[in-house]
């Protein structure tokens, strides 16, 4: 992360400075170009100018030399000596450096004629005041005339000079002129390429650069509106932004991780929390059941022991069949007093429901028949306390009780798949299909509620055994742990998960 | 001014050409011809020379030329007598001098360059034979190069006379000179037409005079009573003779004249053998071979 860093200090600065510099150096040039061409023609327009003054200047210098020959040699003054050296010594210095081109141009041509000229003219000046100081007047003579012609000549090649001059600048006026408005056409068309060429170079720029800015603050207000689905932020440049762009798309990710991980322990949470509460619910329904159990356990030890002293009465007095259904009262009783809240097994609980059933047929002698069935190998399932009974005592007092003969009560215990079914019936007259959905929908109230026939219940009800059996085999819906039909007499089946899931 | 200081080339050499008459149509021939060669041999030429010709105005600009100490003069010798000694002068000073389409054999000039003037002369005679019907007088009007009292002039008239002597129907009557001077020509013809009426043919030895008196027997619509025997190929001159103004030309290559002359003053300065005499050529031109020979020059 830290060399990352390193490698795009500052990028982005560096970019604008580029983008800066680049956009002024493109006016700048367009500036110096149109300065630069200005300057050029300037040069040429003054260079038109020089010359005509620098011709001006040796002609007065010629003049000058022939005034002071003329002088000297008519008078032979020294001072006139003098005078010629210097001014024939000013015109040499400059002929030596009037500079000339041998062209076919004829002012170039015409410079160095008179440049020849000049030089073959101070030749006879010379050779002029060297005869006059050697008193050799025929030589000096000649000289002087040779000299004097030649000087003409050289007037007359100064004044072409200047006439063709003359033309060739105004030729050159013309030119520059043209030149002028041509390069102003020009400069003009350099000056708009090179703004427009800026301009877009400027949008380019900003574009570039604050492109993908704007698709992160977008991006940001997005997440800071709650919505943590947005695509991911993709920037090609390789600067500050894109170091941003990539920690953005990690904190977005971040966050999203994060939600998903508060959501699912919220959603632990609340599953616990409704573990807590199927608990207490248990727990509270177990404490009802206890408290009825209660009620009937006024005496228990008192019961216990008449009950004893009763079956050895029925012993000492050969009672068999007394003895033997005091047996079975003394196991009903116990049963239904241990604790409510330790699960007992399904044998158990059968073995509870033969002996309710021998008490019922002593009791109404053979008004019914109870019939049983259990399946070899059936697992052993542990089943809360009290399940079976309740329904047999049921079929008993809403089935059978009301007819004279011919009531049949049957139990078997099969297995089927994963579960096993334990299914209670009779002939009895059955239940109407409300009834049915009645006990089959979550009416708490079942519990201390009256049925139809006025018989308050004092045994638990139906409703409150779905409710432990769906409650411990952790079964949501009542038809998964029962299914009661009822056309011709009641046939309850309840079916019991083999497997069951430890909690 | 097309030569603009920037792009003139840069030369070598610089040579002075002395025309006989800057203007005349020939002389700017010889020009190109002369700076044609110079653009070759990487020499500067000056084309110089008086206005009209003048012997005096001819003998200032080699004087400057001298002055100047160019590497070569061609001149076109107009007064022998005059221009001799300074010819000579310009040699003594190391100055190559060249002498163009008009020489001076007797001076030290290097060598002559242009036609030979016998075959100029010769060459008109033949063309006035071809013309004449009958018998036929002739003035010959010299002008252009060839002055009166020339060498050149000399020469061709003798030429001209040895080619007519077999011939009893061509009699030389009158020998005239334009003087190269402005409209001189129309004044000769004014005053052979109305003073000279038996004179039928006139034979020319410079172009401008050969257009000048076309001009005026044009004029005076008199060009069926004079054969003219013009000199020169310019377009003008070859209108005439289709025309039938004019019955035929003799004529020279002036470029040759030009161009030759500048080759050999660069021989000359690089010390090659040098001919003194290069002919440059004479053609003549009459209606009948006019379209064989427009592209002969």
């Amino acid at each position: 992360m830290l060399h990352f860093k390193k490698n795009y200090k500052n990028v982005i600065r560096k970019k604008l400075i580029l983008y800066f510099v680049v956009s002024s150096v493109i006016v700048n040039l367009v500036g110096f170009y149109t300065y630069y061409n200005t300057r050029i023609l300037t040069y040429k327009l003054n260079t038109i100018f020089t010359n005509d003054v620098n011709l001006t200047n040796l002609c007065d210098t010629i003049d000058s030399v022939e005034a002071s020959l003329k002088a000297y040699l008519t008078t032979s003054h020294s001072t006139d000596l003098q005078d010629y050296l210097v001014s024939s010594n000013n015109l040499r210095q400059m002929v030596t450096n009037l500079k000339t081109t041998l062209s076919n141009n004829e002012s170039d041509l015409l410079y160095v004629d008179i440049k020849n000229m000049l030089f073959t003219y101070l030749q006879h000046t010379d050779f002029a005041v060297q005869e006059k100081r050697g008193r050799n007047i025929d030589g000096y003579t000649d000289e002087f005339n040779e000299a004097t012609q030649v000087y003409n000549y050289i007037n007359e090649y100064i004044d072409k000079l200047k006439v063709v001059e003359f033309r060739e600048n105004n030729a050159n006026y013309l030119r520059l002129s043209n030149e002028l408005q041509r390069l102003q056409f020009f400069n003009m068309i350099i000056l708009i390429v090179g703004l427009c060429v800026n301009f877009v170079l400027v949008l380019l720029f900003a574009y570039r650069i604050t492109e993908p800015i704007i698709r992160l603050s977008k991006a940001a207000s997005e997440i800071a509106k709650g919505n943590y689905n947005i695509p991911k932020i993709a920037v090609k440049t390789n600067d500050e932004i894109k170091t941003l762009a990539v920690s953005f798309n990690r904190m977005a990710e971040s966050i999203k991780k994060q939600l998903i991980e508060i959501r699912k322990k919220a959603e632990i949470e609340n599953r616990l929390k409704q573990q807590e509460m199927q608990n207490i619910k248990m727990k509270s329904m177990l404490d009802e059941a206890e408290l009825r159990s209660l009620q009937a356990q006024i005496d228990p030890h008192f019961m216990f022991n008449t009950l004893n002293a009763a079956m050895q009465l029925a012993m000492f007095e050969d009672a068999e069949r007394t003895q033997l259904f005091l047996e079975n009262f003394s196991n009903l009783l116990r049963y239904n007093l241990g604790t409510i809240s330790i699960p007992s097994t399904i044998l158990d609980e059968i073995s509870n429901i033969e002996s309710y059933i021998y008490l019922l047929k002593e009791r109404y002698g053979r008004k019914f028949e109870f019939n049983e069935y259990i399946e070899d190998g059936i697992p052993n399932l542990q089943i809360p306390r009290m399940t079976l009974q309740p329904i047999v005592e049921n079929s008993f007092i809403h089935g059978i009780n009301e007819m004279e003969s011919g009531g049949v009560i049957s139990v078997s215990v099969k297995r089927c798949g994963d579960y096993v079914h334990v299914v209670i019936s009779d002939n009895g007259r059955g239940m109407s299909k409300e009834t049915i959905d009645k006990i089959l929908s979550d009416n708490h109230s079942s519990l201390t509620k009256e049925d139809s026939t006025g018989h308050k219940s004092q045994s638990i009800g139906l409703r409150n055994v779905i409710s432990r059996l769906m409650l411990f085999y952790h079964i949501e819906k009542e038809s998964d742990i029962i299914e009661i039909e009822s056309i011709s007499g009641t046939k309850t089946t309840l079916k019991l998960p083999i497997k069951r899931e430890e909690t | 001014m097309d030569d603009t200081p920037k792009n003139a080339q840069i030369f070598r050499y610089h040579f002075v050409v002395i025309a006989q008459n800057i203007n005349e149509t020939f002389w700017q021939s010889v020009k190109s011809g002369a700076q044609n060669a110079g653009q070759k041999y990487a020499a500067a030429v000056e084309f110089i020379g008086p206005e009209v010709q003048d012997d005096d105005e001819e003998l200032k600009y080699l004087n400057i030329a001298i002055a100047c100490n160019v590497d070569g003069i061609a001149v076109y010798v107009t007064d022998k007598s005059k221009l001799s000694p300074v010819i000579n002068k310009a040699v003594e000073r190391g100055i190559n001098v060249v002498t163009i389409e008009s020489d001076d054999k007797n001076s030290r000039r290097k060598a002559y360059i242009g036609p030979n003037n016998y075959e100029i002369g010769a060459a008109q005679a033949s063309l006035v034979r071809e013309a004449v019907n009958g018998e036929s007088n002739v003035a010959l009007i010299f002008g252009g190069n060839y002055a009166e009292n020339q060498d050149s002039s000399e020469e061709l008239l003798q030429s001209f006379k040895k080619s007519i002597e077999s011939d009893k129907n061509i009699r030389l009557k009158s020998v005239k000179n334009s003087g190269s001077s402005y409209f001189g020509a129309e004044k000769i013809i004014r005053n052979i037409l109305y003073d000279e009426p038996d004179i039928n043919t006139v034979v020319c030895t410079s172009s401008d005079d050969t257009l000048e008196i076309a001009r005026v027997l044009l004029d005076l619509n008199k060009t069926s009573d004079i054969t003219v025997i013009g000199y020169g190929y310019s377009s003008q001159v070859r209108d005439y003779i289709k025309n039938g103004v004019i019955f035929g030309s003799v004529y020279e290559n002036p470029e040759k004249t030009g161009s030759k002359s500048i080759e050999c003053l660069v021989n000359l300065l690089n010390m090659k053998d040098v001919s003194s005499n290069i002919n440059t050529g004479v053609y003549k031109v009459t209606r009948n071979n006019l379209v064989s020979n427009s592209d002969g020059l």
